[in-house]
């Protein structure tokens, strides 16, 4: 079945090939290393699947960060009979929690599983397909502004975030997560934007 | 860990023209807020308690005040510690601001896409001499805060904005002229492309023009058709039952087959124009309805295929642009979606090679 990152893969490196393993950049860092701005053709990058358990993470520990005056007050107030009890009925909930973080953090999941960020001369294109198919593109002369980040949880994983935010209140932002080298992307973007910068808009302003 | 928040971050060979740090008096901000919620969630709580519950305070009253106190004490150590990492570098292209070890943000735009500048010192930041610098891009902003002497701060990126722009004007100038050169242009060719951005689109010949698919009606009416039996099942219903079943089998019947009728419009008056200068939807039956946007404007371009969609092969083109007063333009029920996107990107790049 043809995939929406295989449309204008050209030569581009295919996802985890070469024994490459999955969430690794090889293409984008390939192109971003050179320092130039050399034109090989699209990249592909396969998000890692870590990121999808972010949801579960965060979940377990803001019920967990919640609960934490429910066993201050027992134990001021009751007895030890009363905390173990109270503890119990906390891990309870904390598992049925974590199910429900589990449940939910399924589509995500399964949803990142089949999303690739494409890398090319035009832009950057965020191509998804599970049930339903998506694609999203934004050239490069309209990114205005790149945020790089990483969670604690992110560190846990070894993964990083780029947001990629474009023009317009309702321009596009595109979070690019479970990126295993988002610093060598962002330098990618980054001199992209610059190659494609152009005196207009600002002049425009001015 | 160093006490200089490294700045490896920065492009390859790239020349830092400034690099500032965030004045440590800058976290009085932060906590007068965090104490602030304290006092009131904690106060909250107390005048609660003793107007409704005096006995409680045991069980509700000291935790909250703990946690309370706990979740403050954290948040003033994760805000020093941002205040210590924080680094704000301004370069000959390009401004970062960078915070953080083991949580990391880092947030850069080029000077191109900046609009304009803001600065802005507290009340404390008036006393001692710190306030924020915000760079606005037409996307979001970039605010770098507890700046030391941030109305010179702003000079100096107002400077460096102005050399960048400078510089990449002298860049830009000698292939403006290789193309006009090219084009044998002695300012017509510069007039059309002035003209091609913002060009009456019903001047434009189609380069493709299409309508929604005949499998996108069939998926359309589905639901239609669905509410329709139903209601006339209802309806038949009436003859066993009695009159009962008259009235939701009557609107059941009238919503069905106004939808099966809304999707036959949208499907035969719906028409899309791709035109070298941007694109066109006409729509409408007994009125009519038209949007349009020029190629300038236009920001991202995303496609979608529902399950449905995907089963029937049509999908769904939607092109975004720039500011928040103007609808997207959408090309819905599309056959093949992927290879109109190509002839929309294409059409693109012809647009912008003008």
């Amino acid at each position: 079945m043809r995939r929406p990152w295989d449309a204008a893969d050209g030569g581009g490196p295919e996802p985890g090939a070469g024994g490459g393993k999955p969430g690794t950049n090889d293409g984008t860092e390939r192109e971003a290393k050179g320092g130039a701005a050399p034109s090989t053709g699209p990249a592909t990058i396969r998000p890692s699947l870590w990121a999808g358990l972010d949801i579960v993470v965060k979940a377990v520990a803001g019920l967990a960060f919640l609960l934490v005056p429910a066993a201050i007050g027992v134990l001021l107030h009751g007895g030890r009979l009363e905390l173990l009890a109270v503890l119990a009925a906390l891990s309870f909930v904390e598992g049925i929690d974590l199910l429900y973080a589990l449940v939910a953090a399924a589509f995500p999941l399964a949803q990142l599983a089949f999303t690739r960020y494409v890398i090319d001369d035009e832009g950057i294109r965020v191509a998804t397909q599970l049930f339903t198919r998506s694609e999203k593109s934004v050239r490069w002369d309209k990114v205005t502004l790149l945020r790089q980040r990483r969670t604690l949880v992110d560190r846990l994983f070894g993964i990083e975030r780029l947001d990629v935010v474009a023009y317009g209140e309702r321009g596009a932002t595109f979070h690019l997560v479970g990126l295993r080298d988002a610093a060598s992307l962002r330098r990618l973007v980054a001199l992209r934007m610059r190659e494609h910068a152009s005196v207009g808009g600002v002049l425009g302003e001015d | 860990m160093p006490r200089t928040p490294s700045t490896d971050f920065l492009q390859p060979d790239e020349e830092v023209l400034l690099e500032a740090r965030r004045h440590p008096l800058s976290i009085v901000d932060d906590l007068v807020v965090a104490l602030g919620t304290w006092l009131v969630l904690v106060g909250a709580t107390a005048y609660a308690l003793l107007a409704f519950w005096p006995e409680g305070w045991l069980l509700v009253g000291v935790p909250v005040a703990i946690t309370a106190t706990a979740g403050v004490v954290l948040f003033s150590l994760a805000r020093w510690w941002r205040v210590r990492t924080s680094v704000y570098v301004v370069t000959g292209e390009r401004v970062y601001k960078a915070y953080g070890r083991l949580r990391f943000f880092l947030g850069q735009t080029t000077y191109d896409k900046v609009t304009d500048l803001h600065m802005k010192q507290s009340l404390f930041g008036r006393r001692w001499g710190f306030g924020t610098v915000r760079l606005e891009t037409a996307g979001a902003g970039l605010p770098l805060e507890g700046l030391r002497d941030p109305a010179a701060f702003k000079r100096r990126i107002e400077a460096a904005r102005a050399g960048f722009v400078h510089a990449l004007a002298a860049e830009l100038a000698p292939r403006r002229l290789a193309r006009l050169g090219q084009e044998g242009g002695t300012g017509q060719a510069e007039g059309e492309d002035a003209a091609a951005g913002t060009a009456d689109l019903v001047d434009e010949e189609d380069i493709w023009s299409g309508s929604p698919s005949g499998p996108f009606f069939a998926g359309h009416s589905v639901g239609g058709i669905l509410l329709a039996t139903l209601g006339v099942l209802l309806l038949a219903g009436t003859l066993l039952v009695g009159p009962g079943t008259l009235l939701p089998g009557a609107l059941l019947t009238l919503l069905g087959a106004a939808r099966i009728l809304g999707a036959w419009v949208q499907y035969r008056y719906t028409r899309y124009h791709l035109r070298p200068g941007g694109v066109v939807v006409t729509s409408g039956w007994l009125t009519r309805r038209r949007s349009e946007t020029t190629f300038e404007k236009v920001t991202d371009v995303a496609t979608y295929q529902s399950v449905v969609g995907r089963l029937l092969d049509y999908g769904s083109i939607t092109i975004n642009t720039a500011g928040s007063n103007t609808a997207p333009v959408v090309f819905q029920g599309l056959a093949d979606p992927e290879s109109v996107k190509a002839r929309i990107d294409e059409a693109r790049r012809r647009w912008r090679q003008r």
